[in-house]
């Protein structure tokens, strides 16, 4: 386990390393500069050039880039002039962050058991209630349901505020819940296939031969089996929430790493984006293995070895 | 003896698109404590449905649509559920075909060992666990106590068909139906689980319902055999009246496609033909279009069960008194020689 997690790490390091060089290429070749405000003089260009090191060559730049990053420098803002990335990033995690996780929680617990009663529930009305609710939460675009949340509970039954991250909780709830929809969706029918599955297995007979009732089968055998590959959708979903978050936070207007990412790129804030590109990768990185280690645990069949790549 | 278990005039019915189809059409027979009873046929012949219908295990599209079970005094198709469940993996255990899917791939064996034990009566973790022990021991599980914690996937085929039947007998059933236990199994092991089978009946007096298509088996553990065909009982004997006194044409086919020691040729005999349609089943007797000795009202009536000793019927025409006599194939035949020879039954009159 111990040489496990240290190969892991390695990768870990690896990965972070190829996509911090990805997006360093990727931006200096990108046709658009910070500075391309037309009423800008060029020798005011020139000098901004020069402060951010731009007027460098490229190698430079980049060696002082990786070597920043080693120290934990992921430079400066341009739109903000003298903030730190680091900084930005960081005032700005904990609302994304919050809703990001209440999301997962809230989508993945709702459509396990969502798609684990319809699975029981086989071809009854309320399998066919659980899918059509799964297909509208996968085929509608969370911005639509964010809109739809904003105007039913906020804005006819103000049960919520409209927008904003200035009401504690409460501001949080209607976010997570238009985030939640697509985690939600995919669970629920990723469950009911796996529990189907699981349902017509020989060892859930044997367990309702040893006189285990139907939800006692689920229970005590159903649900932990049909769990297994539900982890590894968790890797995709966390995708889908990042992205997600980006549309979400600007509906609300709440001030989290999402909203921040979209005006850096409408700014060519270049070290903003390397930086969020960054994070997004470490916290990706850091999901896909959690989830390899919760396989091993939930799975006793696969043993976390240094072998396993 | 007062049987422990009778079935009567069991019939089921599946509901699918294409229409009803009948899987058990009028099977009735007994079981006395401690005695074991082979339930031989070929695939699709209705054993594993008729023995589900008393574990109340059948699929939600069955319906019995006649017929009573009793164990005992209960009334076991007119239980309620919770009745059922309180039945299941006590009184009445079962064991599977399959022992490498059998058993939860993510649960330590020990708890599930203990599981039947914790469901049924008031039993501490630790008691229980510590009886899972004895009862894996006892089939042949070794050092069973350091591999409580030890899953499915560390086991072999053979190990985990001991465990899987570990977990029917810790309750000391009445009944232990086995639904082809050793089919997945290879020979050696086969022998093996037989073996145990036979003993754990000696040491806990459980009456056994074996089934199997393998007539090879039989002899080795039943002490009586029912012969299924088309979801009915075609004949019923001792496995002496049933090996050497066969008297229904499809168990004579079932014999005679049974590889024995000097079964010369690699090719075995099967019996020519498929199971008829069970959406549609035939008029008359099912088995005719397969039946060398069909005679005209087979295909008009079904024979009912004419007796051939107190323990011994069949269901065919041929034993009605005014059939002609026929000449049984010749495996049959030296069968035949050899019930005469040993008197295994007494009066040998064919
Ligand atoms: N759920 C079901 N729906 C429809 N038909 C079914 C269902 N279960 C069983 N049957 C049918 O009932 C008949 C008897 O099946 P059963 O499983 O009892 O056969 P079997 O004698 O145990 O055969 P095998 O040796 O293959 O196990 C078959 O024709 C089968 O197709
Ligand atoms: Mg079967």
């Amino acid at each position: 386990m111990g040489r496990y997690l240290l190969k892991r790490l390695g990768y870990l390091v690896l990965t972070l390393f190829i996509v911090a060089s990805l997006t360093f290429f990727l931006m200096k070749g990108l046709p658009g500069t910070p500075f391309n405000n037309p009423k800008l003089p060029a020798e005011q260009i020139a000098l901004l050039k020069t402060q951010y090191g731009l007027d460098q060559p490229v190698w430079r730049q980049y060696l002082q880039y990786l070597g920043g990053l080693m120290r934990g420098d992921f430079g400066t803002s341009y739109q903000f002039v003298g903030q730190p990335v680091s900084y930005l990033i960081a005032s700005r995690l904990g609302p994304s962050l919050q809703i990001g996780l209440q999301a997962m929680i809230v989508g993945t617990s709702l459509g396990i058991l969502l798609g684990a009663i319809a699975a029981i529930r086989q071809n009854t009305w309320v399998d066919a209630v659980a899918t059509i609710f799964a297909i509208i939460g996968r085929s509608i675009p969370n911005f639509v349901f964010a809109a739809l949340l904003q105007f039913l509970l906020a804005y006819q039954m103000h049960l919520f505020p409209v927008a904003l991250w200035d009401d504690g909780w409460a501001s949080s709830i209607l976010p997570t819940l238009a985030l939640a929809m697509a985690p939600l969706a995919n669970t629920a029918r990723f469950m009911r296939t796996e529990m189907v599955d699981v349902l017509n297995t020989d060892y859930i007979e044997l367990a309702r031969a040893k006189g285990d009732s139907q939800w006692q089968a689920v229970a005590r055998h159903a649900l932990r089996n049909s769990l297994i590959p539900i982890v590894t959708i968790i890797g995709p979903m966390t995708v889908d929430l990042m992205t997600g978050s980006l549309v979400v936070e600007n509906v609300f207007a709440i001030p989290g790493i999402g909203e921040q990412f979209v005006k850096s790129i409408t700014t060519n804030d270049y070290p903003v984006i390397m930086g969020l590109t960054l994070m997004y990768s470490f916290a990706l990185t850091v999901v896909i293995l959690i989830v390899d280690i919760l396989y091993g645990l939930i799975d006793p069949r696969i043993r976390l070895t240094g072998e396993v790549a | 003896m007062t049987p422990l278990l009778t079935v009567d005039q069991l019939t089921i019915d599946f509901q699918t698109f294409a229409g009803p189809v009948h899987a058990v059409r009028g099977v009735s027979f007994d079981l006395a404590p401690g005695e074991t009873l082979a339930i031989v046929g070929e695939s699709g012949s209705g054993k594993s449905v008729t023995v589900r219908a008393l574990m109340g295990l059948l699929a939600a599209n069955a319906t019995v649509v006649a017929g009573q079970i009793h164990l005992g005094t209960t009334d076991v198709l007119r239980q309620s559920a919770q009745a059922f469940n309180a039945m299941r993996g006590n009184e009445v255990a079962m064991i599977f075909q399959d022992p490498m899917t059998s058993l939860d791939p993510t649960m330590p064996i020990g708890k599930q060992v203990a599981e039947p034990l914790r469901l049924h009566h008031k039993i501490s973790r630790k008691a229980a666990l510590a009886e899972a022990v004895r009862v894996l021991e006892l089939v042949g599980i070794h050092d069973a106590a350091r591999r409580l914690k030890d899953y499915p996937h560390q086991f072999s085929g053979g190990q985990r068909q001991r465990i899987v039947i570990a977990i029917a007998i810790i309750n000391r059933p009445k009944v232990l139906i086995a639904d082809e236990p050793t089919t997945a199994l290879d020979v050696t092991i086969q022998a093996q689980i037989i073996q145990l089978l036979k003993a754990i009946q000696e040491k806990l007096d459980t009456a056994i319902i074996f089934i199997t298509h393998d007539l090879g088996v039989v002899a080795g553990i039943a002490d009586r055999v029912a012969v299924m065909y088309a979801g009915r009982i075609v004949e019923y004997g001792t496995v002496d009246e049933l090996f050497y006194h066969p008297q229904h044409p499809y168990t004579w086919g079932l014999l005679e496609a049974m590889p024995t020691l000097n079964t010369k040729s690699k090719r075995l005999f099967a019996i020519p033909g498929t199971p008829p349609d069970l959406l549609a089943p035939p008029v008359g007797d099912a088995f005719a279009p397969r039946n060398p000795y069909a005679m005209a009202i087979d295909l008009v009536e079904a024979p009912p069960f004419f007796p051939v000793s107190e323990t011994h019927a069949a269901a065919t025409w041929l034993l009605h008194p005014d059939a002609p006599a026929v000449t049984p194939p010749p495996e049959i035949q030296r069968r035949y020689a050899q019930w005469a020879a040993h008197e295994l039954g007494g009066d040998a009159n064919d």
